[in-house]
């Protein structure tokens, strides 16, 4: 490691003599890329020929390329129908929320278990907290009916005992949209802390030490040496957040759901399991798919243009 | 700088797209149009004789549905093998049983049929999925008289079924799996200690029930039960008018699509709004979803009536007897949810299990299925199927199969007593006696020592004969059923949910408007093109 | 009065402490109610599971659910399947993801930005079932432990958030220093990268494994026949579903699953606790790269 120990010498050295090296080696990185690229050629790209179904009256015995071709028709019958624009308004409503919500939480707890110097309770309580991550949506759903439910749920038991009259969380349009925010966000939000924390751990103690002498106290610290040190890792998961703007998750709308409160309900993903799965309508779920990934990489592709305009270095 | 890397992305994306299309291939063969008039078996003005066997290897692949039986390999175990030593080494065919996920049967037969590789016999207990298979060009047409002379006996069985039911568009198309119903299977419990409690009889309309479960509710007992209607619509069946025309009948009885604005509809709705408002029903009815929502209320002790399927391992019984030492069960009266005592149920029609050849079947593999249905249909073969070997899985006690307790060995049914390879024939197991049939039944039905529950629904369900209700059935394919089903669906639970939890002054208004929203979101369709089906005649009712 | 100053800033920071430690413990036991609920239902009593009374605390304690799943093999098979299939699709997934996060996060790969882009695309485009499922039947990869692995192993949201950790935290100079002394790209990344980026390697094998371990929608499709090959989540769901198995359509006399709620529970509680309990030594990782502290800007 004596090389590396001369770095001051090194990094005075001219950058084009550096230039030929970097040209003379650039085939390594070539080669790096060989195999990751073509396991996305096979298994991602190839595929995508079933997504001109999209644009046929698909029929599954006759194929993708024996099903009669109807161009546009099948966008225009999806779009039609009355369910969609409410679909379209709740996912975007329910991602909103989310991302209001369900986004910042995980950086918060971060920031939080940061401070805390107590190493086995940070350790415990990190296992603890990403729990949620690993239940599926079907058992939180039956727990949170036991819970949440105006009858019997536990804690309606316990507001009535204590003499106030249930709140009916999941029954009532607007109690349920509230509570399947709450819900998501307790269900990510101790998995989200892992990816800030990582970054934390990236940030040089040199820089605590030097804002400590500049006199700065813990809040300080953490505001201007932590979150810009993280802030990197945030701008790019907010960014392919924005591109699942149009998605969302079937499971977690059909535990959460019932017949009662069913304003939001209706969400894309839930058109698309109705009308593909349910219906075996293939070609309307793909033209549905494709209108929810067009939208997402718009935003995507936006969401980057403007992270680099400030000045950060986007996903792309 | 973007837009040129967007542009060559998307010039990457769709040439591999378009090299993927070509790789792939030009779609699948061409679906075999079979000519209007004898399948290719028939040569020289007769059928193929295969009864010495194939001259080559014939393979066949059979599905069988997989309900993922702990330690159960459903396309390989004992009667597997027993099939293709008994049938197919006879006559050089191996069948090959291929797993079908129960709950992912549409998705997996989808699958399976865009790759080529989907079984011989394309299934469902649906009739709508089964069109739907039909018309996606997965099923081949069908020879009747080619069923005839390979599964002579299986034929004799069902050859009204298959001619009455069995075609679509003119052509034939199905062939079935007989079924003789039973409609004793299907009980409502009831807690007859909470019946005794209240000093009441058993309700034998609804009227009475209504009595019954106000007393309960005063008593302080708990609630009648109640769940959410998602599909297998026949909730309208008790307020009929009693002159029902055929026409009628066709136009709004129908399993998937409940005929929301049907005024049968509206009573019910009525009926179950007032015992909503009255608390007589469970106030939380629509989020008991499915049966172990029920059952757990049943069980618990919040309502006196569940609804099920009764089988002799039910654990109901045994869980409502640990949480409450001292309830008593009896079979509640059918006629308590009918104004007049007489229970209109639902008349399966004559078969089970509707089966399609795929497509892509040859002539052999096709004439192979017939003789294994008809090898299937033999009394001594269908027996060892249902019930498995004499002295080992039963013992023969008055000409009646008794099944050994807690048989292990080899030659063990599955969970489901072997149902998913005999289903290809006959959906519910019988004898030849509607007697003995029964008295089989007891035995498998029946908790041990509630033979009673079993012989009172058994004597109801004789009582209500006469008042079975027969779906028509349309012999043309009703195409805006298949486009607006999934949605009428997701409307009817809000509105019917809505209906029956408003208060009842609100309800005529909240009626009116739900079945304006019906109507738009594809309803009106769906009635227009089944009255042109009427009016042209293109429906059967069996009688 | 500067003691005072000091004094005051301390109490507060212990009231800050205090209420930090508040925060975490009540979303730690929020979190972990889930799990105490189905570990009490995993050894009580059918009956009263099904009556919906065991919340927290079990009732009629037996442990017959235990029992029947250490003693079916096939479960334990099961295990055994996961287990290698999240092995090899971690190590996989890994060489693929840290080779092409580094390679994309060098400015001089031209095209890297087209590639990024290509990859970024597919987060959002998913082709479906359907073509997805002919293409493992084209490589004979169904009913194979292969379809489980290859096709989702390179994913590119772990490769999005490696790279750019990359291209934020390996400090220039050290590579440039490195080539001049006549390193190239496969022993940079070796002993210069990988060592440094310890932290993000450890929260993307996690996420891989985890991923991996928990998914079951593809074995739902792909293994069909071969029923030695379901892994445990895809048992689970089976479990699940049968429970909730309505035989209305069938109307025969057909069996029950006796005691599926407990089972159910009990296979939850076997499924999860092996993957859950790998974060602790994943922690571990989490500590500075040695080499952050050697080069100043």
């Amino acid at each position: 490691m004596k090389k590396i120990n001369n770095i001051e010498k090194y990094a005075k050295v001219k950058r084009k003599g550096s230039t030929k090296l970097y040209l003379k080696m650039t085939w390594q990185l070539y080669a790096l890329m060989f195999l990751p690229i073509l396991f996305i050629i096979i298994f991602k790209f190839i595929p995508y020929y079933g997504l001109t179904i999209a644009f046929q009256d698909y029929k599954v015995a006759k194929g993708f390329g024996g099903s009669e071709w109807v161009g546009f028709e099948v966008f225009q019958k999806i779009f039609a129908k009355r369910d969609f624009l409410p679909a379209v308004r709740n996912t975007l409503l329910l991602n909103v929320l989310d991302l209001i919500f369900g986004f910042p939480m995980p950086i918060i707890l971060a920031l939080i278990l940061n401070e805390i110097r107590c190493k086995w309770f940070k350790k415990v309580s990190q296992t603890l907290m990403y729990l949620p991550h690993f239940l599926s949506w079907v058992i939180i759903g039956a727990l949170g009916y036991q819970l949440f439910s105006l009858s019997n749920g536990v804690i309606n038991t316990l507001i009535t005992n204590m003499g106030s009259s249930p709140i009916p969380f999941l029954q009532e349009n607007t109690w349920w949209l509230i509570t399947y925010v709450l819900i998501g966000v307790w269900q990510t939000m101790g998995w989200g802390t892992i990816i800030y924390l990582a970054s934390i751990t990236n940030v040089s103690p040199e820089l605590y030490e030097a804002a400590k002498i500049d006199g700065a106290n813990r809040w300080q610290s953490c505001l201007h040496v932590t979150l810009p040190c993280i802030r990197s890792t945030i701008i790019i998961l907010l960014i392919m957040n924005l591109g699942k703007m149009m998605q969302g998750s079937f499971e977690r709308i059909m535990a959460l759901s019932n017949a009662k409160a069913t304003e939001y309900v209706t969400t894309i993903p839930v058109l698309v399991y109705r009308w593909g799965i349910q219906s075996g309508k293939f070609s309307e779920a793909t033209a549905l798919g494709l209108f929810q990934s067009i939208i997402g990489l718009i935003l995507v592709v936006a969401a980057d243009r403007v992270a680099k305009k400030i000045g950060e270095e986007g996903l792309i | 700088m973007r837009k040129g890397i967007m542009k060559r992305a998307l010039s990457i994306v769709l040439a591999t797209m378009m090299a993927a299309m070509t790789v792939v291939g030009c779609g699948s063969k061409a679906t075999k149009t079979s000519e209007s008039g004898a399948s290719g078996n028939f040569q020289n003005g007769a059928y193929k004789d295969y009864s010495k066997g194939f001259e080559n290897t014939v393979t066949i692949k059979i599905p069988v549905y997989d309900r993922a039986y702990e330690g159960w390999d459903v396309t390989n175990n004992y009667y597997t093998q027993w099939v293709q030593k008994e049938f197919g080494d006879k006559y050089n065919v191996k069948v090959q049983y291929v797993a079908v996920g129960r709950t992912t049967e549409v998705a997996d037969y989808m699958q399976m049929i865009a790759a080529g590789t989907a079984p011989d016999i394309i299934f469902n207990y649906d009739m709508p999925q089964a069109v739907n298979y039909y018309s996606e060009g997965a099923i081949q047409d069908l020879d009747l008289n080619e069923i005839a002379n390979y599964a002579p006996d299986y034929y004799a069985n069902l050859k009204d079924a298959i001619s009455t039911y069995g075609k679509l568009d003119g052509k034939n198309v199905f062939a079935f799996g007989e079924r003789t119903p039973i409609y004793y299977n299907y009980v409502s419990l009831i807690r007859q200690d909470w019946l005794d409690k209240v000093n009441m009889a058993m309700p034998t309309t609804v009227a009475e029930l209504e009595k019954v479960e106000a007393a309960w509710k005063t008593a302080g007992l708990g609630n009648g039960g109640g769940k959410l209607l998602t599909s297998s619509f026949v909730f309208e069946y008790n307020f009929l008018p009693s002159n029902l025309s055929d026409k009628d009948k066709a136009l709004y009885l129908d399993l998937n699509i409940a005929p929301f604005t049907w005024q049968p509809t509206k009573d019910y709705l009525k009926e179950q709004n007032k015992m909503y408002n009255a608390g007589l029903i469970d106030p939380e009815f629509y989020l008991n979803v499915k049966d172990t929502d029920t059952k757990a209320d049943f069980v618990s002790g919040k309502s006196g009536i569940y609804d099920y399927f009764i089988n002799s391992s039910t654990d109901v019984i045994s869980s409502l007897l640990a949480n409450n030492p001292n309830a008593k069960v009896a079979t509640m009266n059918t006629g308590a949810n009918t104004a007049d005592g007489k229970a209109a149920y639902y008349q399966y029609p004559p078969y089970g299990m509707i089966m399609g050849v795929n497509s892509k079947t040859s002539d052999e593999q096709r004439a192979a299925i017939w003789m294994l249905l008809n090898w299937m249909d033999q009394p001594d073969n269908l027996f060892k199927f249902q019930n498995g070997v004499e002295g080992q899985n039963y013992t023969m006690v008055d000409g009646i199969a008794v099944p050994v307790a807690g048989f292990t060995g080899e030659s063990a049914l599955s969970k489901n007593n072997n149902k998913d390879y005999w289903c290809l024939v006959q959906e519910v197991a019988h004898y030849d006696t509607e007697e003995k049939t029964y008295k089989a039944n007891l035995k498998t039905l029946a908790p041990a020592g509630y033979e009673k529950l079993i012989s009172d629904a058994y004597k109801y369900a004789n009582d209500n004969s006469k008042y079975g209700v027969i779906t028509p059935i349309f012999t043309k394919t009703v195409k805006s059923a298949s486009e607006y089903t999934a949605d009428l669906k997701a409307l009817w639970q809000t509105a019917y949910v809505d209906c029956v939890t408003c208060t009842t002054d609100q309800f005529d208004a909240k009626y009116t408007k739900y079945s304006k929203d019906y109507l738009a979101a594809g309803y009106q369709e769906i009635l227009d093109e089944k009255q042109k089906l009427i009016d042209e005649g293109s429906y059967i009712i069996a009688k | 009065m500067k003691t005072k100053k000091i004094k005051s800033s301390r109490i507060i920071g212990k009231i800050v402490d205090a209420f930090f430690w508040l925060i975490v413990i009540l979303v730690s036991l929020t979190c972990l109610f889930p799990f105490v609920h189905v570990f009490a239902v995993s050894i009580s009593d059918e009956a009263y599971v099904v009556a919906n009374k065991v919340v927290l605390i079990p009732k009629g304690f037996n442990l017959t659910a235990y029992q029947k799943i250490f003693a079916d093999s096939s479960i334990i098979r099961s295990l055994l399947v996961t287990v290698l299939i999240t092995v090899l699709f971690t190590v996989i997934g890994m060489f693929l993801t840290i080779s092409a996060a580094y390679a994309l996060s060098r400015k001089e790969l031209k095209g890297a930005k087209l590639m990024t882009f290509l990859i970024l695309f597919t987060m959002y485009f998913a082709a479906g079932m359907i073509p997805d499922y002919l293409l493992i039947q084209n490589l004979h990869m169904l009913d194979t432990i292969w379809s489980l692995i290859l096709p989702l192993c390179f994913a590119p949201f772990n490769l999005l958030i490696m790279k750019n950790n990359f291209s934020a935290s390996i400090p220039e100079s050290l590579v440039e220093a490195a080539v001049v002394d006549g390193a190239g790209h496969f022993k940079i990344l070796t002993r210069i990268v990988v060592p440094l980026s310890k932290p993000i390697i450890a929260t993307i094998a996690l996420f891989y494994a985890v991923g991996r371990w928990n998914a079951y929608q593809d074995a739902l499709f792909y293994i069909k026949q071969r029923v030695d090959l379901r892994p445990l989540q895809l048992k689970l769901y089976y479990l699940v579903v049968s429970s909730q198995e309505s035989f209305q359509a069938e109307g025969g006399n057909t069996g029950v699953l006796t005691n599926p709620e407990v089972l159910k529970a009990a296979c939850i509680i076997f499924a999860t606790v092996p993957i859950v309990i790998v974060y602790p030594f994943v922690q571990k990782y989490f500590v500075q790269g040695t080499m952050v502290g050697a080069v100043k800007g």
